[in-house]
């Protein structure tokens, strides 16, 4: 007997989720059908995860699937992502009921089976320690941004949605407030430890994809276009534009790294060219300095490009597209006199991603970086700068442009986008309304799950 | 051991700290620390969770009730100075006062809108209304909040003639008023003089337009006839014409209004001493329907009060009490057992309503050596009023229970000491939950910890148990939400 789930209207209800079924009267006679499901998302869910999978190979039935907000009667796809056999991963209104479409691809014998599974994503409060990944936007605007565990292997901790998508963004340990590219309209966005907005910045005069920088120490952001001549501008914590520099040089700023030093004066920038060493441009003076004493192999740029609190640099080369040599993290002194190189796992580069780096939540003796050595999936790992010890390391499920990055054939799962900057939250947002719940042996800081101060009692009785 | 007799302890009842260790009972602790009570023991006290699941406010100063229509929510201010409206934990409206220097906030809830008073502490440690800033009114959608009450007209109606209909002959005096979108009347003012003709209607042209959003109407106002007019426009009494009503802010013509002289029976001249602009205070509470506004930022000792049922109706003249002068601002304010008590840190002094103006109002002295901070009177369950049989009041002297008159002795008088030992230039701090379903109240202490109280066995020196609640963050105010959630204000 054909299916009767073949069109919208006649869509399976998956139920409440997370959920999982299977189908198997996908076949009958000879002919696949095209099915369909819907689904209800919970309150505070803001992404699923989503995956009908066939168990089958090219060139087997492997069904495309697509999301569609309702009404069943006129349905709308969201974006034009489309996953085959495999994951995806798309953003969702709470309360609201979508459709997915498991569109064949073609007749076999039979019979054939689906499996189908979709996971809810929540909105969470990142703490301390938890690591951020937003969405670059290519795959449509409105990818919530990954709240990932520093400490547990695919441990997806939710989403924070809204935040801006784009490649570039860092955060301010003081008080994790945040600089983020947004990809679609050509503005940074200035968030606060609550990852609410506080402003939107215009991105500048040049070719979209700005360059961030947050400065630990003095506490300031900096944007720099990345076009010719190369825009820099100063904002403060709250968004208020300081200093603007005309022109940092006669280089081009790529979408590569840049670093501003402790006292204000010297910006750190990748020139758009292979075979070249970081550039420094004197911003008091307004002159070109030396470039650093380190100039890459062919084909390897900084990517990004972090200013210590000692002064020093710690800048990740990737040679994305060139696929020679792993990334590797270059430790070294404000003129690029080396300190200690760190190579990464080689790296398997869907869409020509690349490494990235990212400040420790609450000191500079260590680095964060992210690359991909396992299709399907990305991985970070704390170093130790001095030593290249490796003090954490931990793997995340990643998707691009909404896809899943890995094979086929797998259920659904939580992941984070895989072309993007990401961020350490450091000290976490500090909520300030907390509620007493009867016999709960917990305390909540505002940031953590705490003990309760310990609970003591003296009597009378004297010894 | 041999010949050794065991002391049992089966009755643990709290805190003790008053003289000497020695002194203390053997069924009492002389530390008692994050436990709270039951039934013949004691356990760890209930632990905390985050309240919100969206929208969360950090670094929060205090949270009062704010009575909506549709329930109970949360009004929330930051260390930044901003008021955010907490309808839920998953659902709140940020922002809708942002004053800078605002440190503290006072609200009264009104027919599903809140009346907000903004205070902050001056350098001499007084609490009072803050400069230049004003009584707000929210209506609670999100909106911004905006100042309560507003100007009145200006320029000048035109009254001529219209068609037949019902009129005395007579120099009348007409004049407009305001109406807001929350009830609110301005002044009469816009005035003219015309003499009307027997039978003959008036129609009014060049009806003042408010440059306020929120006026939502305007009313044709008039004086019956002026035998020997002396030329004051404003020094007659003038009543709302019947069915003189504009019902927009755009119109500027009203046709035909036909009234006889016994047809105005509403008085408008109460309104022409209002405030314009009702100055931010620090006592806010409500008592026989007039809200009532304490010191504000040039008058610490006089408190305000509206006309019955209409909260931004403040005449400055009329509604004004004075609290004998001492240099001291009034603290607190509230209504209990239909009288308006009217606190300072060491003196209460109580008001009834004469049902005249308040201006007539006589005082009398409660006690000149007790009174109460701004914050230091318990409310019960979420309804943000008092308990009908008592208020629990913090000051100097301890916690005591006021029925009236402050009674001996204080229900802290087993912890004494403790009390004693709180920074008392601090006491701006204190705040009082009671939960009366549990038999539990709450008092935020100076130092951003929490004094529990178990009455459960009584509401009496003797009977209540007392025990110290500590946090990891500083707790700044709490209050009571779903009738017996505690809602706690923490800043890191």
């Amino acid at each position: 007997m054909p299916p009767t789930n073949t069109s919208f209207l006649t869509a399976v209800d998956l139920g409440a989720l997370p959920s999982s079924v299977t189908q198997t009267d996908i076949n009958d006679a000879g002919v696949n059908y095209t099915v369909y499901y819907k689904f209800t998302t919970p309150a505070n869910c803001v992404t699923v995860a989503l995956c009908g999978y066939s168990s089958k190979v090219a060139p087997g039935y492997r069904p495309t699937a697509t999301l569609w907000i309702g009404p069943a009667a006129a349905p709308t796809q969201i974006f034009a992502v489309a996953a085959q056999n495999k994951p995806m991963q798309m953003p969702v209104l709470p309360a609201t009921e979508y459709f997915i479409k498991f569109e064949k691809n073609v007749d076999t014998a039979g019979p054939e089976t689906l499996n189908v599974n979709v996971l809810p994503g929540y909105t969470v409060g990142p703490n301390s320690g938890n690591i951020l990944v937003n969405d670059d936007g290519l795959g449509g605007d409105g990818f919530a941004m990954s709240v990932l565990s520093p400490s547990v292997n695919y441990s997806h901790l939710g989403f924070v949605a809204g935040i801006a998508e784009g490649e570039t963004g860092q955060l301010l340990r003081d008080n994790s407030s945040s600089l983020i590219e947004n990809y679609h309209d050509d503005t940074v966005r200035l968030y606060n430890s609550s990852f609410a907005e506080i402003a939107s910045i215009s991105a500048g005069p040049g070719v979209n994809r700005p360059r961030i920088c947050a400065q630990q120490v003095l506490k300031k952001f900096y944007i720099a276009d990345l076009g010719l001549p190369i825009q820099l501008r100063k904002y403060s914590v709250t968004g208020v534009l300081e200093q603007t520099w005309a022109s940092i040089g006669n280089f081009m700023l790529g979408e590569f790294g840049l670093g501003i030093s402790n006292d204000g004066t010297i910006a750190y920038y990748q020139h758009n060219a292979y075979l070249t060493a970081i550039k420094r441009y004197d911003l008091v003076n307004l002159i070109q300095l030396a470039d650093i004493s380190f100039t890459p192999a062919n084909g390897f740029m900084a990517i990004d490009i972090l200013v210590l609190s000692n002064g020093n640099l710690a800048a990740i080369y990737d040679d994305a597209g060139f696929e020679v040599g792993p990334p590797f993290i270059r430790y070294m002194q404000p003129d690029g006199t080396l300190i200690n190189t760190i190579t990464l796992s080689s790296g398997v580069y869907p869409n020509h991603t690349v490494a990235r780096l990212a400040y420790a939540k609450d000191n500079d003796t260590h680095v964060w970086a992210m690359n991909h050595p396992v299709a399907g999936q990305m991985q970070h790992t704390l170093y130790n700068l001095t030593t290249g010890a490796v003090e954490a390391q931990v793997n995340h499920y990643s998707y691009s442009d909404g896809i899943f990055t890995g094979s086929e054939n797998t259920a659904a799962v939580l992941g984070a986008s895989v072309s993007c900057p990401f961020m350490v939250m450091a000290t976490g947002p500090q909520y300030g309304i907390l509620k007493i719940v009867p016999n709960k042996r917990t305390d909540h800081n505002g940031s953590l799950t705490v003990n309760i101060p310990d609970p003591t009692f003296k009597t009378g009785l004297l010894p | 051991m041999r010949d050794h007799a065991p002391i049992t302890l089966d009755d643990f009842n709290g805190l003790w700290a008053r003289g000497d260790d020695d002194t203390c009972p053997l069924d009492h602790f002389l530390e008692a620390t994050n436990i709270q009570y039951f039934d013949g023991g004691f356990r760890t006290r209930d632990g905390t969770d985050l309240y919100q699941t969206a929208g969360f406010i950090s670094d929060v100063r205090r949270i009062h009730p704010y009575k909506m229509m549709t329930g109970l929510t949360l009004l929330v201010l930051d260390g930044s100075g901003n008021i955010h409206h907490v309808v839920s934990p998953t659902t709140t409206h940020s922002s809708i006062l942002s004053i800078a220097t605002m440190t503290d906030f006072n609200v009264v809830s009104w027919a599903g809108r809140a009346y907000i008073t903004p205070f902050y502490t001056d350098a001499n440690g007084i609490e009072k209304g803050i400069q230049n800033e004003f009584l707000y009114v929210y209506q609670g959608a999100g909106v911004a909040a905006r100042k309560a009450a507003g100007n009145p007209p200006t320029g000048t109606v035109t009254v001529a003639n219209g068609a037949a209909g019902n009129m005395d002959a007579g120099l009348h005096l007409f004049g407009v008023v305001f109406e807001s979108d929350t009830g609110w009347l301005s002044q009469p003012a816009a005035f003219a003089s015309f003499t009307t003709t027997d039978a003959v209607t008036v129609s009014f042209s060049t009806v003042p337009v408010s440059l306020q959003a929120h006026v939502v109407k305007r009313h044709i106002v008039a004086t019956k006839a002026i035998l020997n007019y002396n030329g004051d426009l404003d020094g007659y009494q003038y009543f709302f014409i019947p069915g003189a009503t504009i019902n927009d802010n755009v119109t500027t013509t009203l046709n035909n209004v036909g009234f006889f002289d016994i047809d105005l029976l509403e008085d408008a001249s109460h309104l022409l001493d209002n405030f314009a602009e009702i100055p931010a205070g620090v006592g806010l509470t409500v008592y026989h329907g007039r809200l009532c506004l304490t010191t504000t930022y040039s008058d610490i000792s006089v408190a305000y009060l509206s006309e019955p049922g209409e909260p931004e109706a403040i005449n400055q003249v009329d509604g004004v009490l004075i609290v004998p002068l001492d240099g001291n601002p009034i603290t607190n304010c509230t209504e209990f057992r239909d009288v308006l008590y009217l606190f300072k840190l060491v003196r209460c002094v109580g008001y009834h309503d004469n049902q005249d103006v308040p201006a007539t109002w006589q005082s009398f002295v409660v006690d000149e050596t007790q009174g109460c901070p701004v914050h230091g009177i318990g409310s019960v369950l979420d309804s943000g009023a008092v308990n009908q049989d008592y208020l629990i009041i913090a000051n100097y002297t301890g916690i005591r229970l006021f029925d009236g008159a402050f009674q001996d002795p204080e229900l802290t008088y087993k912890i004494l000491d403790f009390w004693d030992a709180l920074d008392r230039t601090q006491y701006r701090k204190l705040e009082i939950i009671n939960n009366t379903v549990a038999m539990h109240f709450y008092v935020i202490l100076t130092d951003g910890t929490i004094l529990f109280c178990d009455y459960s066995q009584g509401m009496s020196h003797e009977s209540v148990k007392w025990a110290h609640w500590t946090y990891e963050v500083t707790i700044t105010t709490a209050e009571i939400i779903a009738i017996d959630t505690i809602v706690l204000g923490a800043r890191i």
